[in-house]
């Protein structure tokens, strides 16, 4: 399973929980973290923890994405889904 | 945005930040005196006070952070508490930046937050910061000294139709139904042992000492002079708590804090029992000193008594009373520790004792 589709089923399970205004929509440019980022704290986490847990069905390792330094090295510029897939790439392929 | 760490200059702007969030925020004194009349920063150490995220010179996101000393099987542990974590909606995405720097801090034996709320609460589970394992952290026991007392805690925050009326109503009901559960308490203890005490002393590290001793297998805030004054001075110069020692042939055998809580929106006047200690005949004395607690917010004109942690031998004795037991939305107390024995430890439960005495669970009172 490519990080693509692990990121695209987390959001579509996300999405349920989420109101119509509030979705995570699939787009490259879509900024998790930045000046347009509007989404919550805890949407964050939840779609976070769900991409770690889909990463753990596919490759059967724990990873841990909020400890690492996505948070740190986002701030004051963005971090989008394109980003994100990158990152995770570079886990999935490291730990392989 | 700009990612800093607190100053003193920023007092307004952070009040500011929690008007915003509609969040209440103690007053300058007090919220300084978190760091300046702190025991564990009296010698000039170095610490943090929090850290803000500031966009066009408004503060638009904060997390305080400040010491408290404990101590566990003769050992002294500093403890990071955390106070205020409080994000505006449109920079909420930030609020991880925030956690990440706190819980980043080095030199800390344990983190403990003791005021969040449901959406925090996954939060700190996300990031693998632990409830503190004490199963009845998620409900209070309380006594009744008003028969309004319950609808109002129950639909104090609602509005509606004839509501004092309804209020009013059902109050007369439960007291016939109630009658002698309300009045249970009574007469069910002596204070012939129990003394007031109006200020903390030089006794209060007399005790402290043999406290260290007695009960040195479970973590406890260090509850010696400087401490308690430090964490009880505002409520001691608003007369807001009230302190009982048990005496049996001058020596102390126990004592207990309580402090007066108003909340506003369900307009009830709550006594929090926030410690209570006993060195030795536990279940007479404990028993003497919820006792005495009772009748002083009677006497006070409380609506309620509140008993929220606490070990299971504790809430034992207050069992005594027959209270009523209320369970609230969360077990709100969190902690995390580096230091992998502590952790062991503290995961636990034997080894805790919290209540209102503990964190910040207090300081927004």
């Amino acid at each position: 399973m490519k990080s693509i589709n692990i990121i695209k089923d987390s959001i579509k399970e996300i999405n349920l929980q989420l109101k119509k205004k509030d979705k995570i929509i699939f787009k490259n440019e879509f900024q998790i973290l930045g000046p347009k980022s509007n989404l919550d704290s805890l949407v964050i986490v939840n779609l976070f923890v769900s991409i770690e847990e889909k990463i753990k069905e596919v490759i059967g390792k724990e990873i841990n994405l909020l400890n690492e330094d996505f948070f740190d090295k986002a701030f004051n510029s963005k971090y989008t889904l394109a980003d994100l897939q990158k990152d995770l790439d570079k886990k999935i392929l490291k730990k392989k | 945005m700009i990612l800093r760490t607190v100053s003193k200059k920023d007092y307004n702007k952070v009040r500011k930040l929690f008007k915003r969030n509609e969040l209440k925020m103690i007053n300058f004194n007090r919220w300084n005196n978190l760091w300046s009349k702190n025991p564990a920063l009296l010698n000039k150490k170095k610490w943090t006070r929090g850290w803000v995220i500031e966009e066009d010179k408004v503060i638009v996101g904060h997390i305080g952070n400040f010491p408290m000393n404990y101590f566990l099987n003769g050992k002294n542990y500093i403890c990071s508490i955390l106070n205020g974590w409080v994000v505006d909606k449109k920079f909420r995405s930030a609020s991880m930046i925030l956690i990440k720097k706190y819980f980043a801090q080095l030199n800390i034996d344990f983190f403990l937050g003791t005021s969040f709320g449901l959406k925090t609460s996954k939060i700190m589970e996300a990031l693998n910061v632990k409830k503190v394992p004490v199963k009845d952290l998620d409900s209070s026991l309380i006594i009744i000294l008003k028969s309004s007392s319950i609808m109002k805690f129950f639909l104090g925050e609602k509005t509606f139709l004839f509501k004092n009326f309804i209020i009013g109503f059902f109050s007369i009901i439960l007291t016939l139904f109630f009658k002698r559960r309300f009045n249970y308490w009574k007469n069910k203890f002596s204070t012939q042992n129990i003394k007031k005490c109006n200020i903390i002393d030089n006794q209060f590290d007399l005790l402290w000492k043999k406290i260290k001793l007695k009960k040195k297998n479970t973590l406890l805030f260090q509850r010696d002079k400087k401490w308690l004054k430090w964490h009880l001075d505002p409520f001691l110069k608003k007369k807001k708590v009230w302190l009982f020692l048990s005496k049996e042939n001058k020596e102390i055998t126990g004592y207990s804090i309580c402090i007066e809580k108003v909340n506003l929106r369900k307009k009830i006047k709550s006594a929090l029992i926030i410690d209570l200690i006993t060195l030795n005949d536990f279940k007479e004395t404990s028993k003497n000193l919820i006792g005495a607690n009772i009748q002083e917010a009677k006497r006070r004109n409380c609506d309620i008594v509140e008993f929220r942690g606490f070990d299971k031998e504790n809430r034992s004795y207050m069992k005594l009373f027959k209270p009523f037991k209320k369970k609230l939305r969360l077990n709100s107390f969190y902690y995390k520790s580096k230091n992998k024995k502590l952790d062991k430890l503290l995961s636990n439960d034997k080894y805790w004792n919290p209540s209102y005495i503990d964190g910040d669970a207090i300081i927004n009172i």
